[in-house]
C-alpha cells in the first residue's frame, strides 16, 4: 500500500467518536451534573469495554492517548462561534476526562496531551466550576492536576508522515443500518428524516431564521424554505394521497415506450435481417436449428380397471369394503332459517365416508357453490358412469376428473330425476369444454358427466352404516340450510 | 519552499511554529497548573479554595473514586461474547481482530501503530496516581508514624517551585489579574522536548515507482532532543553508512580512522524552512556546501530567498518551522536524509532521569553474512576478484577474509580489491563501535 494512500488498516481510534457522541446523549438525557450519575451511568453502559480487544502495548498507549484528546472537545465553551455549549456537555467532558485517565491500564498510563489553548479553556472551566460551587467536579480537575495529569503539547495530534493514511472507509464506521418496513412504501423517506442531518438542516434552519431576525435581514421578503419541515409536509401528502389510492392494484406490465412507436414491422425486419450475426464462441450453438420437440397429448382411452383404480385414490373406501346393512332412516325435515337477504345457492354437498385413505382433509368440504341451474343428472347405473366416461375423449386432459366431479357436486342439486330428464338433456352439446372457466359456468357435457358419476357414488355412501350424522348435518356446520325443493342457502348471520 | 511545496494543504503538516514561543507558552500553563494545585493534595487545594471540612472534602473524593470501575479483562483479545456491547468501536476492532488472525496481516498492523519498537516505559507510568491515595496508607498499621508524608512513586520525582513569580498574566474573559507565576526564559529551552525522526539515506534519485510505493521511506531513528541542543547535537544524535564507506582498496593496507568518508568529506547541511545550516570548520579547504545550490536558486525567483547559517550556533529551540514538514540532511555531497520534527511538548517530571539526546528507537536492520561461513556478520567487502567468489560484491568475515584472501605469510592470494564493510547494525550510535573498537584496535596490532 503505498504511504499517504488508501489503506486496508483501520486507525487505533476508529469508532471512538460515535460511542462517545452516544454516551453523552444519554448523560444528557438523564440531566444530572453529578459524578455519581455520571458513573452509574458509565457503569450501565459498560464503557469499559473501549479498552478491550487490544494486546499490543504500543496499541494500548496510542488508544489511551486518543481516548483522553476525545474528551476535551467536550469541555470547549462554544460549540461553534455564537453558539456556547451547555454546562452538562462540559461537564460530560470533564468526567470523561477524569475516569478514562483514572482508568488506564497499570503500565500504560499515558498523561492527557493537552494544548496551551486547551488548558487555558479547562482552567477557565474550573474557575465556573468553582462560582457554580459544583465541588465534585472542581475536585475532579484538582485531582487531575494534583497528578500531573497535564502533557503540555504545541498541537494535540502528532504530526509524521511516515505514519500518515487516508484511512478510506475503514475509518469511516458503517452508517446505521435503517430497519425499514418494506411495505410501507414511505418508510425510507421516514427514516431520512430522522436522520441527524435532516436534524441538523432544522437546527441550522432555525438558527439562521433565528438570526436573521435578529439583525433584521429581509432579503427580498421571501424566506428559506426549511428543508426538514417540507420533507415532512409533501410525506403527509403523499401518504394521504396513497391511502386514497390504496384499492386500486396497479398493472404489474407497465406500456413499453418505444422511441418510434411509428416503427412499422417491415423496418424492423428489415433492420433485424440486415445486421450481421456475430456470436460468441459459447453461444455458437444458437446458430443451429431448433429442436422440434412433438406437443405432448394426454388424450388416452381409460379402461375399467384404471376409472377403479382412480375411485380407489379418492377419499371414499371402494365397494368391497363397505358393508352393504340395511339404510339409515331418513332424516327429519330441516327447519327453514331466517334468509330473506341471502342468495340461494343450490349446493349439492358430497356425504362424508367415515374412512379415509389418507389424513388429508376431505376434499369435499371445500365444495364451492354455484348460481347456475343448469343440469342435474343422476346416473343410475355404474355400466352407464362407464360409458359416459368413456366420452371424456374429448376433455381437455389437464383438469383431472376427481375436480370435475367436485366441482359438479357443487353446482347440481341433489335431484336425480334430471338424469332421466330427456328434455334437459337434449341440449346437452358434447363439444369440447373450455378451459379457464370460472366454477358455475362449467359446461353441460361436464355437469352431465358428473352428476351421473355423483349419483352412483351417492348410492354407494347411502349403503353405508358409518355415517357421520346425516347428509344434512353440514347445514349447521357451514351455516346452510335447504328448503322444501332442497336449495341450499347460506346463513348471513354466521 | 513551503509554496513550492503547498504544506499548508497536507494533512500531516502543521502551522509554523517558534518552538521558543511554543515553550513559553506551555510552561505559562504548567505554572498555572501549579499554582491552581499549590499544595499537594487535592483535597487539601480543595479546602483552600471553597473553605470546608476536610470530611467533606474525603468525601467527595470518595465519590470520585473510580478504582472500582477496573476492567476485569484487560489486553485481551476478545472475539466474540460482545453481543451485549454495542460499542462502535468495538464492533470496529472485532473485525479487525479476526483480519489479525492472519499473521501476516497482524505484523503489518502492527508496524503501522505510531510507537512501534519503542519502549513503553518510555512513553507512560506505571500508575495514574502521582502519589499513593491517602486511604491506602492510613489501613498500613506499620506506617502509622509517616502517616503525615505521602508515598511518592520512586519513578517520580517532583520539582519543587521555590523561586517567585517574575511575569503577570490577565486572564481574558474576566480580566482578573492572576497572581505572578516564575518563567524562567533561559531554562525555557532545556524544558522543551523535540521528538525528531530521521529517515533512510539515499545517494541516488529515486525513481517515480519507488516514490509511489513509499516503501523506502523509512524511519531509521526516532530522537528526542532539548531545546538547548543545536543541530550539530542533531546530526552526531545518529550515523549513516555513507559515512563510513571507503573508496580505496584496501587490500594491501591497513584501513584507520581517517579513511573514513566522513572524514574525507566532512561537509554536511541541514535545510529547514527557508535556511541553509552547514557545520562550518576550520580546514581551509572547507567549502560551503550550500554554495552551488543557493545561486541556482537566486536565478528562480519563485523559490524565495535562502539563507546560510551554522549549525553549531543554531539552538533547536530557536526554530522556526513547520511539524510533520519533511526537511533534509544533505551529507557526503549525494546521500539526503529526511528530517522530520514530529512533536513538541514540554518537559515534565517523567523526564528527570533521562538523559538527551535520547533514542526511542532502534531499527532493526538485517546484517550481511559471510559468504563463506554464513555465520559471522560481514566486515569485508571484496570486489573484483579472480572468480572464486560466488557474488562480486562479495561479504566476508575477518577471519574468512584472511584464510581465504592471504597466505600464511600474510600475502595476498589472486588479484582482488577489499574496502571494509560497515554493517548498519554496528554503526549504532554515531559509529562509536567502530571507530573507538574495530579500527584502532586495528592500528595498534
Amino acid at each position: 500500500m503505498p504511504k499517504g494512500g488508501a489503506t486496508s488498516l483501520i486507525p487505533v481510534y476508529a469508532g471512538l467518536r460515535e460511542d462517545l457522541d452516544m454516551f453523552l446523549k444519554a448523560f444528557l438525557d438523564i440531566r444530572s451534573q453529578r459524578f455519581s450519575d455520571y458513573k452509574r451511568l458509565f457503569q450501565q453502559r459498560e464503557m469499559m469495554l473501549l479498552h478491550n480487544g487490544r494486546s499490543d502495548s504500543a496499541e494500548i498507549i496510542e488508544f489511551n492517548e486518543h481516548l483522553l484528546v476525545s474528551c476535551l472537545p467536550y469541555m470547549e465553551e462554544e460549540i461553534c462561534p455564537g453558539t456556547p455549549r451547555c454546562l452538562e456537555e462540559r461537564l460530560f467532558g470533564l468526567y470523561s476526562l477524569y475516569t478514562f485517565f483514572y482508568t488506564q491500564a497499570a503500565g500504560h498510563v499515558v498523561k492527557i496531551r493537552i494544548d496551551p489553548d486547551s488548558w487555558r479553556n479547562f482552567r477557565q472551566f474550573s474557575e465556573l466550576l468553582l462560582e457554580l460551587k459544583i465541588y465534585d467536579a472542581y475536585m475532579a480537575c484538582l485531582k487531575l492536576c494534583e497528578d500531573k495529569a497535564f502533557k503540555y503539547v504545541a498541537f494535540l495530534q502528532v504530526f509524521d508522515p511516515s505514519q500518515f493514511k487516508r484511512f478510506g472507509a475503514a475509518s469511516v464506521p458503517k452508517p446505521p443500518i435503517v430497519l425499514a418496513n418494506v411495505n410501507d412504501p414511505f418508510a425510507r423517506v421516514k427514516a431520512l428524516l430522522s436522520t441527524d442531518l435532516f436534524r441538523k438542516i432544522d437546527v441550522i434552519h432555525k438558527e439562521y431564521t433565528r438570526m436573521k431576525s435578529d439583525l433584521g435581514v429581509n432579503l427580498g421578503g421571501e424566506e428559506m424554505k426549511n428543508a426538514y419541515d417540507e420533507l415532512k409536509e409533501n410525506l403527509l401528502t403523499h401518504q394521504e394521497a396513497y391511502k386514497m389510492e390504496k384499492s386500486v392494484i396497479p398493472s404489474a406490465i407497465l406500456p413499453i415506450i418505444t422511441e418510434n412507436p411509428l416503427k412499422s414491422r417491415t423496418e424492423i425486419k428489415e433492420k433485424a435481417y440486415s445486421a450481421d450475426l456475430h456470436l460468441e464462441r459459447s453461444r455458437r450453438h444458437y446458430t443451429t436449428d431448433e429442436l422440434e420437440v412433438t406437443p405432448q397429448k394426454f388424450d388416452f382411452e381409460p379402461t375399467k380397471e384404471e376409472v377403479k383404480e382412480e375411485m380407489k385414490d379418492e377419499d371414499w373406501v371402494t365397494k368391497s369394503v363397505k358393508k352393504k346393512t340395511s339404510p339409515a332412516p331418513k332424516p327429519e325435515p330441516k327447519r327453514k332459517r331466517a334468509r330473506a337477504q341471502t342468495p340461494k345457492f343450490k349446493l349439492q354437498l358430497p356425504k362424508l365416508t367415515g374412512r379415509r385413505t389418507n389424513n388429508s382433509i376431505a376434499s369435499e368440504l371445500f365444495a364451492v357453490p354455484s348460481e347456475s341451474e343448469t343440469l342435474k343428472t343422476e346416473a343410475t347405473d355404474v355400466e352407464e358412469v362407464v360409458e359416459k366416461k368413456e366420452e371424456k375423449d374429448t376433455l381437455p386432459g389437464k383438469m383431472p376428473k376427481s375436480i370435475l366431479k367436485r366441482r359438479a357436486d357443487d353446482l347440481v342439486e341433489e335431484n336425480p330425476k334430471y338424469l332421466h330428464d330427456e328434455e334437459a338433456n337434449s341440449d346437452i352439446d358434447e363439444e369440447l369444454p373450455k378451459m379457464g372457466m370460472l366454477p358455475g359456468k362449467m359446461p353441460k357435457s361436464i355437469l352431465k358427466r358428473s352428476f351421473m358419476e355423483e349419483a352412483v357414488e351417492k348410492k354407494e355412501v347411502e349403503e353405508e352404516e358409518e355415517y357421520i350424522g346425516g347428509p344434512n348435518y353440514l347445514d349447521d356446520l357451514f351455516g346452510l340450510s335447504s328448503d322444501d325443493e332442497g336449495n341450499l342457502s347460506i346463513n348471513s348471520d354466521l | 519552499m513551503d509554496n513550492i511545496m503547498k504544506a499548508d494543504e497536507q494533512p500531516f503538516v502543521s502551522a509554523p511554529v517558534t518552538f521558543g514561543n511554543f515553550a513559553f507558552f506551555a510552561r505559562a500553563a504548567a505554572e498555572e497548573c501549579t499554582q491552581m494545585a499549590s499544595e499537594e493534595r487535592a483535597h487539601e487545594n480543595f479546602q483552600k479554595q471553597t473553605k470546608l471540612s476536610e470530611t467533606i472534602a474525603k468525601d467527595i473524593l470518595g465519590v470520585l473514586d473510580v478504582s472500582d470501575m477496573r476492567n476485569l479483562v484487560f489486553n485481551r483479545e476478545m472475539d466474540g461474547g460482545l453481543e451485549r456491547n454495542q460499542l462502535v468501536s468495538q464492533s470496529i476492532l472485532m473485525e479487525e481482530n479476526s483480519r489479525r488472525r492472519n499473521a501476516q496481516f497482524k505484523s503489518i498492523a502492527l508496524r503501522a501503530l505510531r510507537y512501534d519498537h519503542i519502549d513503553q516505559n518510555a512513553l507512560a507510568r506505571q500508575t495514574p496516581h502521582l502519589l499513593v491515595p491517602q486511604k491506602e496508607i492510613k489501613d498500613e498499621d506499620d506506617f502509622e508514624e509517616d502517616i503525615d508524608k505521602p508515598v511518592v512513586d520512586e519513578d517520580i520525582i517532583l520539582v519543587a517551585h521555590d523561586h517567585a513569580p517574575e511575569v503577570q498574566i490577565i486572564d481574558g474573559p474576566t480580566q482578573k489579574i492572576k497572581p505572578l507565576i516564575p518563567i524562567e526564559l533561559d531554562k525555557l529551552d532545556k524544558d522543551l522536548i523535540i521528538s525528531v525522526s530521521v529517515y533512510l539515506g539515499y545517494t541516488r534519485q529515486l525513481q517515480y515507482h519507488e516514490i509511489r510505493l513509499g516503501r523506502l521511506l523509512k524511519v531509521t531513528d526516532r530522537l528526542e532532543l532539548t531545546g538547548d541542543h543545536t543541530l550539530l547535537d542533531l546530526k552526531n544524535a545518529f550515523s549513516c553508512p555513507a559515512d563510513f564507506a571507503f573508496t580505496e582498496d584496501f587490500s594491501e593496507k591497513k584501513p584507520t580512522i581517517q579513511d573514513f568518508a566522513k572524514n574525507k568529506w566532512p561537509s554536511s547541511m541541514f535545510f529547514i524552512h527557508n535556511t541553509f545550516f552547514v557545520e562550518l570548520q576550520d580546514n581551509p579547504e572547507w567549502e560551503d556546501p550550500s554554495l552551488t545550490i543557493r545561486t541556482w536558486a537566486a536565478k528562480r525567483n519563485y523559490l524565495g530567498p535562502m539563507h546560510v547559517a551554522s549549525m553549531a550556533d543554531m539552538k533547536l529551540g530557536d526554530l522556526y518551522c513547520r511539524l510533520g514538514q519533511p526537511y533534509v540532511y544533505i551529507h557526503q555531497g549525494v546521500c539526503e536524509h529526511l528530517i522530520v520534527f514530529n512533536d513538541l511538548f514540554l518537559r515534565d517530571e517523567s523526564h528527570d532521569k533521562v538523559e538527551f539526546p535520547r533514542r526511542l528507537v532502534e531499527r532493526n536492520f538485517r546484517r550481511i553474512a559471510c559468504d563463506i561461513c554464513k555465520e559471522a556478520s560481514a566486515q569485508w567487502m571484496i570486489v573484483d576478484h579472480e572468480n572464486l567468489l560466488p557474488n562480486s560484491p562479495a561479504y566476508l568475515c575477518s577471519s574468512c577474509y584472511k584464510e581465504f584472501c592471504f597466505d600464511v605469510h600474510g600475502n595476498k592470494v589472486g588479484q582482488f580489491k577489499a574496502v571494509p564493510y560497515c554493517d548498519r547494525k554496528d554503526i549504532g550510535d554515531g559509529g562509536k563501535f567502530i571507530s573507538e573498537l574495530r579500527f584502532e584496535s586495528a592500528q595498534q596490532e
